[in-house]
């Protein structure tokens, strides 16, 4: 094991992001009760560079955790409430005539933010969608032909409701493609509920939210996880995930998939203090990385089910 | 199977009609249809019968043949057959053009059935070796496996052989390799495992044993042998009081006689015919006979009736046969207390008339009596041949055979059986043997001569009690050779050198001490002249014509080729001790039993397991990074078989938590992690994982 694919990064880069990592956590269970897991998933997709879509039912918290993970960070944050007629302009901006100047200038849109949050995503039209998508991928805008750069970090949470399936516009493969992590809440349990319940009759604690890092440590962080080591062993074993669900599904994971899968691993490793990736990282990610991607020949089988099988049968090295 | 053929001689016709036979069944079993290939088998079949029935010389009827036919299936040897080149010549195609057509057919399974059917007959009738059996056995076993996995194989390809993708093929070959390996591991099963048996201390001896008993008594395997006698290794003597003769004469008890040689033993052949006690039988050709009456009281349980030769007349308690050479057996046996007379013509030729006799022989002695096995080397000719030179007749022949191998080959008990033609090997390899092997010897030689010569069997006149009376034991039993002299019959001779016989036989009646009155009468017999119970050995003085062989001591000059062995009688440290060349069966079973034992080996994972083991055991220090990693699978080789394994998609972590690991092995497991994922490993960390791993070894 002589070749190393990162360089090796300074012990401190990697406490700090790893610290950034647990203040977030923490600052944001502040809010959230319960949902731990889904609350880490959310922030190695923060720091793996990805993008993040919850879906649920309405009422299970999407929105205020979403809002709890941007409030954490000391960056613009926007929101979008997608509906049936919201215009892609109304999300990308739009070139406006300025009297005064006699010019067009253009009007940023909401998406111009480190943190947007898309609520509802599914209630837009496809057209709308795909704007988000463009940015969220791109990390550019195009507008009336003139390409804008997006602010980094630029972080994209997404909700998106399960209920009302006829008043929505299911994404495409291809746009849920570009989110890393899908997360489902659920529920909470009974005592969660409770404890909860009992939080937010009063004032709610999200309006007394700091942020507990700024957008330069978040870069830092970003950059700490960017350099993990992930060796070639690693490597194959996401491969070999990802070629256990094309063989096993009518659609399985893409090349893109397994990128995102050992991003949050990395991301995951620094959460655990690591500078490397272990297959234990891409097992605790995959199951949120994968299944969106992946389309069974079979509509009783759920995709979950079939990553939960690839972790299962795929040998570990 | 076929090639027991060989022992009755020239093949030649009998391999072109199975030639015929196989290319008939290969060419048809293109075109032809299965049920008429049936029907053309079984006419083969009948038509050989037909052809047999009506060559044969005598002309047998239905219910002789069906009994007879009875008698092979139970047991009797197809050698006794008198006409065996005829019957086997006769029947060889039908079986050898069935199985050809169902082998070229692919139908495996109906050929092996035939040539099974075949090779059970020849089990039946014992003609068949237990290592023949077992060849065949695997042969039919290996046809069944092998050629079931070859339909497969063809169906397989036949099937993929379209637009198939290529794993399905390599697949499918995989699983006939595979096959073919269990196959053959179960072949070497089947070898094997009998032999292992056979060699478990109490099944030896037993049904179960394919081990024949290491050794025997010298008249078990001589005078108790009945149809058919195997030349034995090293024998012993027995001292079981026989019978006590009465007679005017000693004489060499005869019991029986062989006259086919197989090479490694002979067979009697022909059927024994009724007889009416005291009915006549005919003197021979000899015009000069002299009478011998014999009266015998048997004193424990034996099958046979002693006589000298040639018996004229029988008068006793128990029934009894004539075989097809004039000898007396009795229908049951003979019981302790019973008795019979027996009369005997015996020859009363002068030494120069025998001299004078010629080869003019009958047809019915020359019959079987000159027969040789095709495989019986030319050497056994040349030898005679050189040694015999100067004799000008037959008799003279014999005489100079008789005293030659007297002279030259020592006497012991003690001999390891030569695997191929006995003869062969008691004049061109082994420097000493027993009388077996000296009467075997010298009737094969004189058959070289074209001299009819036959295997007897019976006892030496035994230990003179009183005058006129000698008691008989089982050590006395002996064999001879007898001779067809022309005008005159046949004509007794005794190539082993009587006076070590004796002085074996004398030694094992000293280790019992039997009493001091069996010792003294032994002496006597010892000193007195035994060894020419027959007119036939005169003493040496009067051979003058024969020149060849020099006077005592002097070694015969032709015999070069056996000169160093000559002189010693009691050394055994010579070449004959070796183990012989194994024949071809036995040959090609080792292969099949080593190449079966290998692939059932690898099989079993023995040479895994073995490596396992070592490696398990044994780390040398590597790079640090090999270090580590070896250490971990050896621990984690422990780990699962003191738990489970790991499961494929489980992490290891996962999998520590699971089984409860301990710290060290955490620490261990940790240190891999970082070397595998992390990429970076110290010296001493991989002495720490040696170490660990060695513990978590020692544990185990």
């Amino acid at each position: 094991m002589t070749d190393t694919t990162a360089s090796r990064q300074s012990d401190s880069a990697l406490r700090d992001a790893s610290r950034l990592a647990t203040g977030v956590i923490e600052n944001v269970e502040a809010v959230i009760v319960g949902h731990h897991d889904a609350i880490e998933h959310i922030v190695t997709a923060l720091l793996g560079r990805g993008h993040i879509l919850l879906e649920d039912v309405p009422g299970v918290g999407k929105t205020m955790l979403a809002r709890s993970v941007a409030a954490s960070v000391d960056g613009e944050f926007k929101r979008v409430q997608f509906t049936p007629d919201l215009l892609p302009t109304d999300v990308t901006g739009v070139n406006v005539y300025n009297q005064k100047t006699q010019e067009f200038e253009f009007r940023p849109g909401p998406i111009f933010a480190n943190v947007v949050l898309g609520d509802e995503i599914n209630r837009a039209p496809p057209k709308t969608q795909s704007a988000l998508l463009e940015a969220m991928e791109e990390g550019q805008v195009s507008a009336d032909g003139t390409t804008r750069e997006m602010p980094q970090p630029f972080t994209v949470i997404a909700t998106q409701n399960t209920v009302e399936r006829h008043k929505a516009y299911d994404l495409p493969m291809a746009e849920l493609d570009r989110f890393m992590t899908k997360l489902r809440l659920g529920y909470p349990d009974a005592d969660e509920e409770t404890a909860m319940l009992g939080e937010v009759v009063g004032n709610h604690p999200i309006d007394a939210l700091e942020p507990v890092a700024t957008l330069a440590e978040l870069q830092a962080a970003r950059q700490a996880v960017a350099e993990v080591t992930v060796e070639e062993p690693v490597r194959a074993y996401a491969t070999r995930l990802a070629a256990h669900t094309r063989e096993h599904a009518r659609l399985g994971v893409s090349p893109r998939g397994s990128i995102n899968l050992l991003r949050a691993a990395q991301a995951r490793a620094v959460l655990s203090g690591r500078d490397y990736v272990i297959p234990g990282d891409l097992q605790t990610e995959a199951p949120v990385v994968l299944p969106h991607r992946v389309r069974t020949d079979n509509s009783d089988q759920p995709a979950e089910e079939l990553v939960a099988a690839a972790l299962d049968r795929v040998a570990v090295e | 199977m076929y090639h027991l053929i060989d022992v009755v001689g020239s093949p030649t016709r009998f391999l072109l009609v199975a030639g015929v036979a196989l290319v008939l069944g290969a060419l048809l079993a293109r075109v032809l249809h299965p049920g008429l290939a049936t029907v053309i088998g079984v006419g083969l079949f009948g038509a050989g019968l037909v052809w047999y029935v009506t060559n044969l010389a005598t002309n047998p009827s239905f219910d002789v043949l069906l009994a007879d036919t009875v008698e092979l299936l139970t047991g009797r040897r197809l050698l006794q057959i008198a006409n065996v080149r005829l019957w086997v010549t006769s029947f060889a195609a039908a079986p050898v053009f069935l199985t050809t057509y169902f082998a070229l057919r692919r139908w495996y399974v109906m050929a092996v059935f035939v040539a099974g059917l075949t090779l059970s007959f020849f089990v039946l009738t014992t003609d068949a070796s237990v290592v023949t059996t077992l060849l065949g056995v695997v042969g039919g076993v290996a046809g069944i496996g092998f050629g079931t996995l070859d339909s497969v194989a063809n169906e397989g390809r036949a099937t993929t052989s379209g637009a198939d993708p290529p794993p399905t093929v390599t697949d499918a070959d995989d699983g006939i390799d595979a096959g073919r390996r269990s196959v053959l591991a179960q072949l070497a099963a089947v070898i094997v495992l009998p032999t292992v048996v056979s060699r478990i201390p109490g099944v030896e001896g037993t049904a179960l044993s394919l081990l024949s008993g290491a050794s025997g008594t010298v008249e078990g395997s001589l005078v108790d042998a009945g149809d058919s006698l195997t030349v034995q290794g090293s024998l012993s003597l027995s001292d079981v009081h026989r019978f006590t003769i009465e007679a005017e004469e000693p004489s060499y008890w005869r019991v029986g006689a062989y006259d086919r040689y197989t090479g490694d033993g002979w067979v009697r052949t022909g059927n024994a015919s009724e007889y009416d006690d005291g009915e006549y039988l005919g003197d021979g050709p000899a015009t000069e006979t002299r009478k011998l009456v014999q009266t015998v009281e048997v004193e424990s349980d034996i099958g046979t009736v002693p006589a000298a030769w040639k018996p004229v007349r029988y008068e006793g308690d128990s029934d009894v046969l004539v075989t097809r050479h004039d000898g007396l057996q009795p229908e049951s046996g003979l019981e302790s207390g019973d008795s019979y007379r027996v009369e005997s013509a015996r020859i009363e030729a002068t030494e120069e008339d025998l001299r004078a006799a010629g080869d003019d022989y009958p047809d019915d002695v020359t019959g079987t009596h000159v027969q040789l096995p095709e495989s019986t080397p030319d050497r056994v000719a040349a030898t005679t041949d050189t040694l015999t030179e100067n004799a000008e007749t037959p008799y003279q022949t014999a005489l100079i055979i008789e005293r030659w191998l007297k002279r030259n080959r020592g006497y012991s008990l003690d001999v390891s059986r030569p695997r191929r033609n006995v003869a062969d090997r008691f004049l061109h390899a082994m420097s000493e043997g027993y009388c077996t092997y000296f009467a075997t010897t010298m009737a094969v030689m004189l058959r070289t001569q074209d001299i009819p010569a036959r295997m007897t069997v019976g006892y030496t006149p035994g230990d003179a009690v009183g005058s006129g009376r000698w008691e008989v034991r089982g050590l006395h039993s002996h064999a001879w050779v007898e001779m067809y002299v022309e005008n005159w019959g046949w004509v007794q001779f005794d190539p082993t050198p009587a006076g070590p016989r004796q002085a074996a036989e004398q030694q094992r009646l000293d280790e019992d001490g039997d009493g001091g009155t069996n010792q003294e009468t032994l002496t006597e017999t010892g000193t007195t002249p035994t060894p020419t119970p027959t007119p036939t050995e005169t003493p040496e003085p009067g051979e003058t014509p024969t020149p060849t062989p020099p006077p005592i001591r002097t070694r015969p000059p032709d015999a070069t080729r056996t000169d160093e062995r000559t002189v010693t009688p009691a050394g055994t440290d010579d070449g004959n001790q070796l183990p012989g060349v194994p024949s071809r069966e036995e040959a090609a079973l080792g292969v099949v039993a080593l190449l079966g034992t290998a692939a059932g080996l690898r099989r079993l994972g023995v040479p895994e397991r073995v490596s396992r083991g070592l490696w398990l055991r044994y780390q040398s220090p590597e790079t640090p990074a090999e270090d580590v990693e070896t250490a971990f699978q050896r621990t984690m080789y422990v780990l699962a078989e003191r738990h489970r394994e790991r499961r494929p998609g489980e992490t290891v972590r996962a999998y520590l938590d699971a089984v409860d690991a301990d710290e060290d092995v955490r620490r261990l497991a940790g240190l891999r992690e970082r070397l595998r994922y992390g990429g970076s490993v110290s010296a001493e960390a991989a002495e720490e994982a040696i170490d660990i791993a060695d513990t978590v070894v020692a544990e185990r």
